[in-house]
């Protein structure tokens, strides 16, 4: 549509000045005071409203729902997560994320310009992780206490295998390795399909499994000694209870490997305001985000994370300058949207996260288990200098902590 | 007279005059001209292979003969691939070949890693640095790969204080793209950054100037030894290099061709034309291939499958690119025995025996397929004479 909203999108029914006060939000501008949201209905309504600032700009770009942040930023955005609403939040911000995926199928996904921008700005740091995470499973491999045979390793939202490729390109170096080596591949995409061509000259052993990560860890009860995963953990904001999950189906001596994205862009309005602002959004569309989040997004929210969080932070806002640069002035005419809420953590949190699930991820008892394996001198491996914007971490089941 | 032996036993009289080859170029041109992709200049081949198309290499035509090969590639590198972008990456990705030079690079980088930890473990190489020379550096994939590979564990971090990378690209909006990674790279490399094409850049430097040679996906391009002879040159003393790299032998005769120009929409008449134009009679195909190893076979067929998916998205789409598919590469035997002829050292017992640095090392070829030649590593080394 010429402008700019499509099928299934909502069109404003008047200009955004003219928008009603907001029926729904955390604060009170009477009292002054704070209350956050916890009922789900006034949560989807509220985010309702939150999403409708940028319905029908003519980029391709909208802020995407609230609940695709992370869960620990909830309270930030105005949310409160309670045992009463918990799974069916968790249920709706998997939704919204199967909905990216729904679009990556429509029309001329692969060919689109617009994907191949996005890949273009994050396949080169996607590789490299893959790279690190390859080189950490040969290097367990061979310096593991007790031979790992069968080596068992889930690939989670595997994609066109670019991952897996990394860790058989590794592995291959090795006579009989990659023979006693199993690749379970996980996606819901269409894109499993091109994992197994692409893996098929290295004469794998694959095991595919057509769906989504969370239909396999309800259905699939086998043990992975390597559970990895590239650029896949920043579209699950419930981390508590996904590494839950992945916690309960890794063996005794698994080691989980999560090459992904890190900001704390998503965590406060106030960070998205700010990029809303550069992006040139108009004054009716900033007001409307100032009515719905008031003092919540004048807050600072920035002071509390460290340099290479702030770094990661600035480096998310150069993506996202770089992609409208990228888009130009050009039409966009295809499916895809790009949101920019999700469920980014910093690798701090991240660590965190993984410690309350079970795991350790101190190199200490790491390098225990893997006494001959020339690893790093830390965790988390970072992929540009003093910035957690990129980066590998690892995590070992606590069961052979020392 | 020049003459080659064509596989059925008929000995044909070889190309040689200047007027000749261009008649020759004239030829591909006029009777591929509005396919998707042109074959290109058949000087773009690996030099060895040209007697099979009928061309004779001698003392009075090779200077031309690789000044038209080198044009050739500068000619379609200045072009740009443009709107065929989306259909070589479809193509790739159909062959199953998406993250081969990504994987080859890695390889190529672990194998530089161990090269030099094991150099730097020497007493006469223990405080010294080391000038490592990517040739041909893109974007920068092949040293930042290196620099990764170092990063990984903390005994080969310290490598990289030791380590000053010249990086050889002639695109200067690369160049850039090159210094904003190696700039944002936690270890902080030290570097010089050159804008410059091979063969000029390392006519003017000094003989011995570097320790190592890393290059991916690059040789493919140089259907001829001299690059090589000169790289031998730019080496110091016990220097290495290590080239990843595309091996395939489907230019070697013209008989692959012709199924290709079908595939890319070529009128039956004007393959005919190419096939008597280049003496391909039938049973050539199967003759040739009788010849080949099961590695080199599969390397084919990879690339066949490559450059099959490749027509078949261009012709989908109606586009007319300025691909050009011929191109210089080679079995891994013939490349071997080209840097042999340009002094280097191949044979593993000679390396682990003279040089520090493959003293561990089990092999210095390292296949990214086990079945394929297709994409292969080769650590080499400066020999001593």
């Amino acid at each position: 549509m010429r402008d700019g909203t499509r099928e299934g999108e909502k069109k404003p029914s008047q200009p955004p000045e003219m928008l009603d006060r907001p029926s729904i939000r955390p604060y009170d501008p009477t009292t002054g005071s704070i209350n956050l949201i916890s009922s789900v209905d006034s949560i989807i309504e509220f985010d309702n409203l939150f999403r409708e600032i940028t319905t029908g700009l003519p980029i391709p770009i909208r802020v995407g729902s609230i609940l695709r942040a992370s869960e620990l930023a909830y309270p930030n955005w105005g949310i409160q997560v309670t045992d009463e609403n918990r799974a069916e939040l968790e249920k709706r911000a998997a939704d919204f994320y199967k909905q990216d995926a729904e679009e990556g199928r429509l029309g001329t996904y692969e060919g689109d310009e617009l994907h191949r921008l996005k890949k273009g700005l994050s396949a080169p740091k996607e590789e490299r992780m893959a790279t690190h995470i390859a080189r950490l499973i040969k290097e367990m491999v061979l310096g593991s206490v007790k031979a790992i045979d069968p080596i068992r390793i889930l690939d989670i939202a595997c994609g066109s295998g670019r991952l897996s490729s990394s860790i058989a390109t590794a592995l291959s170096e090795f006579t009989g390795v990659l023979d006693r080596a199993e690749f379970h591949l996980v996606d819901y995409s269409d894109k499993l399909s091109k994992a197994e061509n692409n893996l098929k000259a290295f004469g794998l052993n694959i095991v595919p499994h057509p769906m989504t990560d969370d239909q396999f860890f309800a259905t699939n009860r086998e043990n992975f000694n390597f559970v990895v995963s590239l650029s896949h953990l920043h579209r699950r904001p419930f981390l508590a209870s996904y590494l839950a999950k992945v916690y309960s189906r890794m063996s005794d001596d698994g080691v989980l490997m999560i090459g992904d994205w890190h900001s704390a862009l998503c965590q406060h309005p106030s960070q998205v305001y700010l990029l809303l602002q550069n992006m040139g959004l108009e004054h009716a569309r900033l007001n409307r985000f100032d009515e719905l989040f008031g003092p919540l997004h004048l807050s600072a929210g920035a002071d509390r994370f460290n340099d290479p969080e702030l770094a990661g932070v600035m480096d998310q806002y150069k993506y996202w300058r770089d992609m409208f640069a990228g888009l130009g002035e050009k039409r966009y005419e295809g499916a895809m949207r790009l949101r920019i809420m999700s469920a980014f953590t910093t690798n701090k949190q991240l660590m965190e996260e993984m410690d309350k699930a079970g795991f350790t991820t101190h190199i200490d008892d790491i390098r225990m288990a893997f006494p001959r394996s020339a690893l790093p001198n830390a965790f988390p491996i970072r992929m540009k200098l003093g910035s957690d914007s990129a980066a590998v971490t690892v995590a070992m089941k606590k069961a052979i902590a020392r | 007279m020049n003459t080659q032996e064509w596989p059925r036993g008929e000995r044909m009289r070889l190309a040689e005059r200047i007027e000749e080859l261009q008649k020759i170029d004239a030829f591909l041109d006029e009777m591929c001209e509005g396919l998707a992709m042109t074959p290109g200049s058949i000087f773009r081949i690996a030099g060895q292979y040209l007697p099979n198309w009928g061309i004779a290499v001698n003392r009075k035509n090779e200077s031309w003969i690789w000044e038209r090969s080198r044009s050739a590639y500068y000619a379609e590198w200045e072009g740009g691939t443009g709107d065929a972008n989306t259909a070589i990456e479809k193509a790739i990705e159909k062959a199953g070949l998406e993250y081969g030079n990504k994987d080859m690079n890695d390889v190529l980088a672990d194998t530089v890693v161990r090269l030099l930890h094991d150099m730097s473990k020497t007493i006469q190489d223990k405080t010294r640095d080391f000038a490592i020379i990517d040739v041909g550096a893109g974007t920068g994939d092949t040293t930042l790969a290196i620099l990764d590979a170092m990063q990984s564990s903390e005994v080969t971090e310290a490598l990289a204080s030791k380590c000053h990378f010249y990086i050889l690209e002639p695109s200067f909006k690369r160049l850039g793209n090159v210094f904003e990674r190696l700039e944002e790279h936690p270890l902080k490399p030290r570097k010089t950054l050159i804008s410059s094409n091979l063969e000029e850049y390392l006519r003017t430097v000094r003989r011995e100037s570097f320790n190592m040679v890393v290059s991916n996906a690059v040789f493919h391009h140089m259907g001829f030894l001299s690059h090589l002879r000169l790289l031998r040159e730019g080496l110091a003393k016990n220097g290495v290099m290590v080239i990843g790299d595309w091996h395939t032998t489907v230019w070697q005769h013209p008989a692959y061709v012709a199924p290709i120009l079908r595939k890319l929409g070529a009128s039956e008449m004007n393959v005919r034309k190419f096939e008597s134009f280049f003496n391909v009679r039938k049973g050539d195909l199967e003759t040739v291939e009788s010849g080949l190893t099961p590695k080199q076979l599969e390397a084919n067929r990879q690339m066949l499958a490559y450059v099959t998916a490749l027509a078949d998205e261009l012709r989908s789409v109606g586009a007319k690119s300025k691909l050009k598919f011929l191109e210089a590469h080679e079995s891994l035997e013939n490349r071997l025995g080209k840097l042999r002829a340009a002094g280097f050292e191949t044979d593993m017992d000679e390396l682990k025996a003279n040089y520090s640095g493959f003293l561990n090392m089990k092999s210095n070829q390292r296949h990214l397929y086990h079945k394929s030649d297709i994409a292969c590593v080769v650590a080499v080394a400066k020999t001593k004479k």
